[in-house]
Parts: C-alpha cells; structure tokens; sequence
C-alpha cells in the first residue's frame, strides 16, 4: 500500500500523459505516411506527403510569414518589456498601477484584442489612419497593404504580451544587488555600461526564457490573423497554424496536415537551438 | 504502559552506507531515554524509525511487545514533538492540538476537553486561538508539546525539541519536561546533541557515534566509568583531560610517562595498579576530569600525584569555580582552581596541581577502550 | 531623471489602458460615432449589445465557458497539486523520468498533437460535448510544475507531524500542505482560468453545435462570418462582453496575483 501510493498520486498525470501526449506522437507520425479524410480507412502513401511538404509553395509561404512575424515580434517585445521593466524597477510609487496596467492586455482574450485592434487598423475609420489624415498624412494600409499586414499583426500581439515580460524582467531584474551599482558608480561607470555589464548578464537567463517563450507562442500564431484578415491580403499573412488548420479542417487532409504539423515543429526546434546557442554566447 | 525494544536495528537510506549499524536497545516503561552523540550520528535517523517516518532497513522494533516494523505511524500511539515544533501555521492552537484527534473521530466535547486540560498543564490557556506566527519561540515549544500531550499516547519521542530556545528557557524547559514525565507516567525517548541535557533529563542515556552505540547506562555511570575515550570526552563539562603516554615499569614502580616525558607519574598506591599490569610498555590515554585536578590536595587519604609548577595561559573564574588553562606537551588541560585563590592569581602564574589518582581514567590508544 | 520617468510610464500605461477605454465606449455609441478618440460614447445607446443578444446565444456561450473554466481548473489544482506532491516529496522508482517527461510535454510543440487529439474525440464520440473543453485540459504540465516546486520548498516536519497525528497522504496534501503555498495556488488559479477562459483554438476545433459553444469561439465566429454585417460597434460590444469577466477577476485579484506570480517562481 505504502508503496503504491505514490503511483497512485502520479497516475492521473500518466494516463493524461498516455492519452493527450504519447498517443498523438505516436500516431501523429503513423498519420504521416497516410491519406485520410477521417470518413474513409486510411490510405498509405509512403513518403509522398513529406515529398508533398517540399513542393507546397502555400506552406512555406506561411512558415515566411511566420518568421517575418517573429522577427519584428520578439526583438520589439524584448526592447520594450526590458525598457519597461527598468524604468519599473526604480519605482516605488505607483508600481503597483503601472504593473497591473501593462498586464491588462495579458489577461484578455486574443479574440478581444484582435477585434479591437481590428478597428485602430481600419483603412477607412480606423483610429490611426485617421490621426495620420489629421497630422495632413496619408493613409496606411495597416491590414490591405501585403507589405504592411502581417508587421501589424506582430505589433499587435507585441501589445498584448509585452505586460507579462515585463514582469518576468522585473523578477530577474530585482535579483541584482544594489551593491553592485553603487560598486559601478564609484568607478564611474555609464547608465549603459551598468545595464551591459551587470545587469545584462545577471538576467541573461530571463532573457533566454523569454525569448524561447516568446519564440514558442509566436509560431503557434492563429487566432489574430484568422479574425483580422484571414490570411490576407495575397496570403501575406496565412500563418503556419492556420495553414496546418486549414488543411485539416476545411480540406480534411489530416494526414497531409499531421506531416506539417511534423515538419513545423521540427523547424521550431531548430530555430529554438539556434537561438540558445546566440543568446548564450552573445552575453 | 510501553516498554520499546531495539533488536538489532540498522537503517540504510536509499542506496547509500548503513547510518545506522546495529542497534539494540530496550526501553523500560516510564522510562526517559536519551540519544545523545555529536550531529550526523544518527540520532533523528533512530527516532525517526521508532516513529515509524522511515523504513527500519534491519532488525525489528517492537512496542510493548509487538513487532511494529510494518505499522505505519499513526498505528504506533506514539506522539513526537519536532525541533521546530512543526506546528500547523495556518491553524489555531487550538487547531493544532485538536487535528489529530479529530482524525480519530473523537467526540467535539472530549476533544475541547483535552486540549483545555493540556492546556492548562502547560499553561498556555490564553493562546489557544491564536496562530503560531503570533507566538514566541517558547511559547510555540510549549504548543508542539502540548499536540503530543493531548494524543495520550503510550510513547513520547523529542527530537532536540529545546535546541531553538535560549539558553535561561532552555534551563526552565529541561524542569518541566522532567515534572511533566512523572506527571504524565509515560515513556520517553529523547534526541539531543547537548550532553547536559541528556544527563539532567535521562533516566539511562544511548551515546551514539557513526551509527554505533557506543555505551548505554546511567547518567552517572556514563560519567564515572565511561568505557571508551568517545564517551570519556563527550559527556561532562568540561571535557575529560585526554594526556596520551606510556606505562612504565621500573624497579617495582608503575609509572605512566607522558608522550614527551615531562610528567611520571607514579601509580603504584593506586586503584589501578593490578589492572595496568598488563599494558606495561603499551602506548595508553590518560583521563583526568578538571575536578580531579585541582590547587589543593584532596581530601581524605587517596593518594595523589603533584606536578611541578606549570604556568596558566588563561584563569576564567565564574565565582562559584575557577578553571584554569594550561598546556603539557602541546595538549590543553583545564584543572579545577578553588575560586578565592584564582581570584589573587595573574593568570599566567606557576602553580602546583594535585592529581586525584583513583579518579584517573586510563584507555587503550589502540582500541580506545577504558582499561 | 525622475520626472522623465514617470511621464513615460504614464504614456505607455496610457497605451495599454485607454483602447480598453475607448473599446467601451465605442461599443455604447452609434455606428457613426465609431472611430473617434472619444473617452465617453457618441450617441449612447446599448443598441449595440442588444443587436449581439439577438444574433448569438451569449449568455449560453458565458455558462458554458464558466462552467467548463471552473471545472476544468478545479481538475487541474486537483491533479496539480497531487503530482506535484509525489514528484517532490516521495522517493519512487521512475520520478525523474516523469519529471522529464512532463518536461518533454511542455516543450512539444501543440501543432504535433492536434490533428490526433481531434481525432481521439472524434473516437470518443466527444465532439459537442463538454468533455472535449473538459478532459485535455484537466491536467497541465506547468501547474505540476509549479506545485512540485512550492511543495519541495516546505518542511519535511510539517508532513511528519501530520502523518504522526494520522493524516493520510492526500489528506496532507490538501488540509495540511495546499494552506501553506495559497500564493502559489493562485497563481495556478488565476493562470489556468485565464488561459482556459480565453481559449479559441481548441473549441472551435471540437465544437460545432452552437450550444455547446464556449464565449470566444462564439465571438470570432460571430466577428468572422457574415453575422455581424460588418457593423464594427456590434463586433466591439461582443469583444467587450468576452473580456468583461476576466478583467473584473483580474481587478479583483491583481495584486496577489502579479506578487504571487513573482514569488511562485514564474521565472523559470
Ligand atoms: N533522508 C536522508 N537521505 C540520506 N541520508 C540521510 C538522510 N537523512 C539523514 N541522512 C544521513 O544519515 C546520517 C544520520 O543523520 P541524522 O539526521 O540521523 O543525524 P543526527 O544525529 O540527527 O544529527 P543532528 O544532530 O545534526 O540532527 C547522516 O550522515 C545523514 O547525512
Ligand atoms: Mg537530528
């Protein structure tokens, strides 16, 4: 009995495990040698849908987009949450309200912020094209310009999230000790100097964490684009979820899907590995 | 109504040496057994096992006759009070000594019952709806004993519970928990590193040492007769003089000859002359008490041994006894000074100690037995 | 320097609040009043809300996400806090391998596991039910990370005391341990909800029957088809009556909440 507890305790989490994680692996790469519709039985095709991925023009079109998200998406958020979070970090008065006021656009729904959003970036009434036309400038094509779209999507979502890094910085932030800048001080060091070479490093690994957590929420980027442009204009902001999504559920390719689905994580990983390495050596 | 037995306990945490070796021990009813011997010997480990919180790797425990090796605590009647109390933060006081009897379905109206009377024999009435935060370091003692008074049980187990309060507490603490064992007519079974609590608390003391027991007596025979130089320099304060040297026998003279020869002393009117006849020319440690070691000759006609004048580093004279520091070949000696005299020396004098010969102690520098 | 600072702080405050502000407000005004900085409606009405009622079932929509959020982060403090405990208070053979393994989870990408969880509903016949909202997320690999963590950093006395006093493992767990890591806890809480509440993916995933619809599915339903007829003020009331809960919560709870997340451990 004694013994057993234990397993007792943990065997919710393992058959979730066997169930939600293992299972889907599993089959998940089994689905990739097959043609199914989910109606009728499978059919195998060998490798004919990794050969498929290759020749998709749509998907890697979509893993572009992806990748012109992330890179305006994550140096943006991590400039502004980190120049945040400084300034936060010599507060006393107020912080509380600057800290809960940055996270409100956390806590709610993409869907929410996406709508809102949706309206600021409007060509014709949209809160920013018309404030361009008052300043005597012309107007932006925020979501209708292929050139424009998807970078306004990635400010967007910087919005929404930066609240929560700023936070995590404000943790790793509080870490350093005091001492440490009356130390620099005395040796005159400059505001910039003080954040390269002591704080710098000091949240170097807050910064690794939020950059793979931002790298991470970023290639699983679906519900702004689908409320706001559905992939538009001209594909230029058809994500890679929305892609795999729609093959699945509009096309019904679910094994075709299941191969992206591979293929997309597998890219993830090694964007995820370069980054590790950059980071870690960087600073 | 418990006696506790030992039979060859041994205890290995996962995967690693054996903590505890073999360890045999029985524990009377009404007893106050003390585990005593220096951090990391095993004692929690020990205790810990009784109370059934781990595994007992080897050998059977048993309380009041039945094997209780596979019973899981609560099925002991054992209660155990924690070093750091271990008291519920986020209950009442009065939570926390009731908890475990609301776990035995007792009654509302006996529960209240109990925990007032407890309360009362440690008189912390007025704290009893207050949480643990709200307490000193004391009074928080007096709870973590109380939650085990409530429980009634056949065995209480103390581990170091008095090493977090201050010295004066400490003291007051150490009388009540004896008024309270004869109140209580319980057994009990006590961890502490501290040796003067082990021989004011103890009705019979377990020294430990790496797991082994090393003696298992009285209070006052670990004192006198320690049978080896762990116990010898371990319990008494201060420690027992340790001067390792040689026995000598030269024309019908037993003599003990220090390492460096600067003392000989003659040991032929003593107690110990038939039993140091065998170690003749072996390499021995002699132990001498500071009380044994004093200014003035000792009284009645023991025979004694006087040294030539050896100069002091350092006198510390507390009113009521003086010790006197000095070193002989290297080894620190605290000798005995009568208070009034000390009181008129420089502390770097030359004085004369007398040697209370039958009280010496001598052990065997190979295997650290007492001879 | 000072100065400078606060009026920074200020604007982007200003940045994060005022379209929050301005999203109300628009969602009270006419059609034609849309687009203006205004902090107060133009032409106040609940025209908007009322045309959002008409065309979706809403207030089915809010039961449904309620009930399935609180129910499903009820399931997961329950399972969380469990695991959690095992993994950081029990030796047992095959523990690290299950610390990696939930380690694996959270690193797994969710694009891999989609397409055959769907499927497993689909097996199970659990498309339009709550199960589906229910089940996948009733256990959460960062919850038990979290709780492994806040359980490790107790004392082993506190658990000895009360396995002395005759408290079994999960009466430990939840009478004796949960009351001493409550920041924790709600961290977990508040995370969970949040997340579970603004879930869009998954439902609209699993769900097709209207009724079983949970809030943000409904509302990018209802702003990406044709049902809103392009009327921005009625998309925009939607959007606020999705948000509306959360934010109430979190005004309710953020100080605890923003302090909790940082004590917990969040950082890593
Ligand atoms: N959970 C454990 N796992 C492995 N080894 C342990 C564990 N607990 C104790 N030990 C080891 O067992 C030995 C005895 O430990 P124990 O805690 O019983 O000593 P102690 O006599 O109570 O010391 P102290 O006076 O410091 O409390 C030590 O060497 C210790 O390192
Ligand atoms: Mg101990």
């Amino acid at each position: 009995m004694k013994r057993l507890t234990p397993y007792l305790l943990v065997s919710p989490y393992l058959l979730h495990f066997l169930v939600f994680v293992a299972f889907p692996v599993g089959f998940s790469v089994v689905l990739t040698f097959h043609d199914w519709n989910i109606i009728s039985p499978m059919k195998w095709v060998g490798l004919a849908n990794y050969g498929r991925v290759f020749r998709d023009r749509e998907f890697w079109q979509a893993v572009w987009n992806t990748l012109r998200f992330l890179v305006v998406h994550i140096p943006l958020q991590i400039a502004i949450a980190l120049f945040l979070a400084e300034l936060l970090n010599r507060t006393i008065r107020g912080a509380a309200f600057f800290r809960a006021a940055f996270f409100l656009p956390v806590i709610v729904s993409g869907v929410v912020v996406t709508i809102l959003w949706q309206q600021l970036y409007s060509f014709n009434s949209g809160l920013l094209n018309r404030g361009l036309v008052g300043l005597g400038l012309g107007r932006v094509g925020w979501l209708d310009d292929p050139d424009v779209a998807m970078y306004s999507i990635a400010v967007m979502a910087t919005w929404k999230n930066v609240g929560l890094y700023v936070i995590l910085f404000l943790v790793g932030l509080q870490s350093v000790p005091e001492q440490y800048y009356e130390a620099a001080d005395l040796e005159g060091a400059t505001t910039w100097q003080k954040f390269r070479y002591i704080t710098l490093p000091i949240i170097n690994p807050t910064l690794f964490t939020v950059v793979v957590l931002s790298t991470i929420g970023g290639f699983s980027l679906f519900i702004e684009p689908y409320i706001m442009t559905e992939g538009g204009p001209l594909n230029s902001t058809l994500s890679a979820v929305m892609y795999i999504y729609k093959q699945a559920f509009q096309y019904y390719h679910m094994g075709y899907s299941a191969t992206l689905g591979f293929c997309f994580a597998l890219i993830i990983l090694l964007v995820v590995i370069v980054q590790r390495r950059y980071v870690e050596k960087e600073v | 109504m418990a006696n506790v037995q030992l039979n060859h306990i041994a205890k290995a945490y996962a995967g690693g040496p054996r903590v505890i070796r073999d360890v045999t021990i029985d524990v009377k009813d009404r007893e106050f057994l003390v585990l005593v011997g220096p951090s990391g010997c095993g004692k929690s480990t020990l205790l810990r096992m009784i109370a059934g919180l781990e595994d007992i790797t080897d050998g059977d425990l048993l309380i009041d006759g039945r094997r209780v090796n596979d019973v899981p605590p609560k099925d002991r009647d054992i209660a155990m009070v924690f070093q750091n109390y271990a008291l519920y933060p986020h209950m009442t006081v009065f939570e926390n000594m009731a908890f475990g009897l609301t776990l035995r379905k007792m009654s509302k109206v006996e529960i209240k019952q109990r925990v007032e009377q407890a309360a009362r024999i440690l008189e912390i009435e007025p704290l009893l709806h207050r949480k643990p935060k709200d307490m000193s370091g004391g009074q928080r003692q007096r709870v973590a004993i109380g939650r085990a008074i409530v429980r009634e049980p056949k065995v209480f187990l103390f581990d170091e519970p008095l090493s977090n309060l201050d010295a004066k507490l400490r003291g007051q603490t150490r009388i009540e928990l004896q008024k309270l064992h004869r109140q209580l007519n319980a057994t009990m079974i006590y961890v502490t590193h501290d040796q003067v609590e082990a021989m004011t608390l103890g009705d019979r003391i377990v020294v430990l040492r790496g797991g082994d027991v090393m003696q298992f007596d009285t209070p006052i025979n670990l004192y006198n007769h320690p049978v080896n130089l762990f116990v010898a320099g371990f319990i008494g304060t201060p420690p027992m003089n340790l001067l390792p040297g040689i026995i000598q026998q030269r024309n019908n003279r037993l003599t003990f000859d220090s390492q460096g020869n600067t003392l000989q002393i003659d040991l032929s009117k003593s107690v110990h002359h038939e039993r140091l006849q065998r170690h003749v020319g072996k390499p021995v440690i002699l132990g001498i008490r500071a009380e044994h070691l004093t200014d003035a000759p000792t009284s009645g006609d023991r025979p004694f041994f006087s040294s030539e004048q050896l100069p002091f580093e350092a006198i510390e004279n507390m009113g009521n006894e003086a010790l006197g520091y000095l070193t002989i070949e290297g080894i620190r000696i605290v000798a005995r000074l009568t208070p009034d005299r000390a009181a008129t020396l420089s502390p770097t004098a030359h004085i004369t100690l007398f040697w209370d010969l039958d009280k010496v102690h001598f052990f065997d520098a190979e295997t650290e037995l007492a001879i | 320097m000072k100065p400078l600072r606060y009026i920074l702080l200020t604007v982007a405050a200003l940045t994060f609040i005022y379209p929050f502000v301005w999203m109300v407000s628009a969602s009270l005004s006419s059609e034609a009043g849309l687009g203006s900085l205004t902090l107060l409606p133009i032409g106040a009405s609940i025209q908007n809300y009322m045309t959002v009622f008409e065309r979706i079932p809403l207030g089915r929509a809010f039961l449904n996400s309620l009930f399935v959020a609180v129910f499903t982060t009820g399931l997961v403090l329950l399972s969380g806090a469990m695991v959690g405990y095992a993994l950081a208070r029990m030796t047992f053979r095959g523990r690290d391998a299950i610390f990696y393994l939930i380690i694996f989870t959270m690193t797994l990408p969710f694009q891999i596991t989609l397409i055959p969880n769907y499927i497993t509903m689909v097996k199970l016949g659990w498309v339009d039910s709550y199960l589906a909202l229910i089940v996948p997320f009733a256990l959460n690999s960062l919850s038990v990370l979290l709780f492994r963590q806040a359980f490790a950093g107790l004392p082993q006395a506190l658990i000895d005391a009360a396995r002395i006093d005759g408290a079994n493992e999960l009466r430990i767990i939840f009478q004796i341990l949960i009351p001493n890591i409550l920041p924790t806890v709600l961290t977990i809480t508040i995370l969970t909800f949040m997340g579970l509440w603004n879930e869009a993916l998954w439902p609209l995933i699993v769900i097709r029957d209207e009724a079983t619809m949970t809030m943000p599915q409904l509302v990018t339903l209802f702003s990406v088809g044709g049902r809103a007829d392009g009327q921005l003020g009625v998309k925009i009331a939607a959007a606020v009556l999705l948000a509306l809960p959360i934010i109430i919560l979190y005004l309710f709870f953020q100080k605890h909440f923003i302090r909790s997340m940082a004590s917990s451990g969040m950082k890593d």
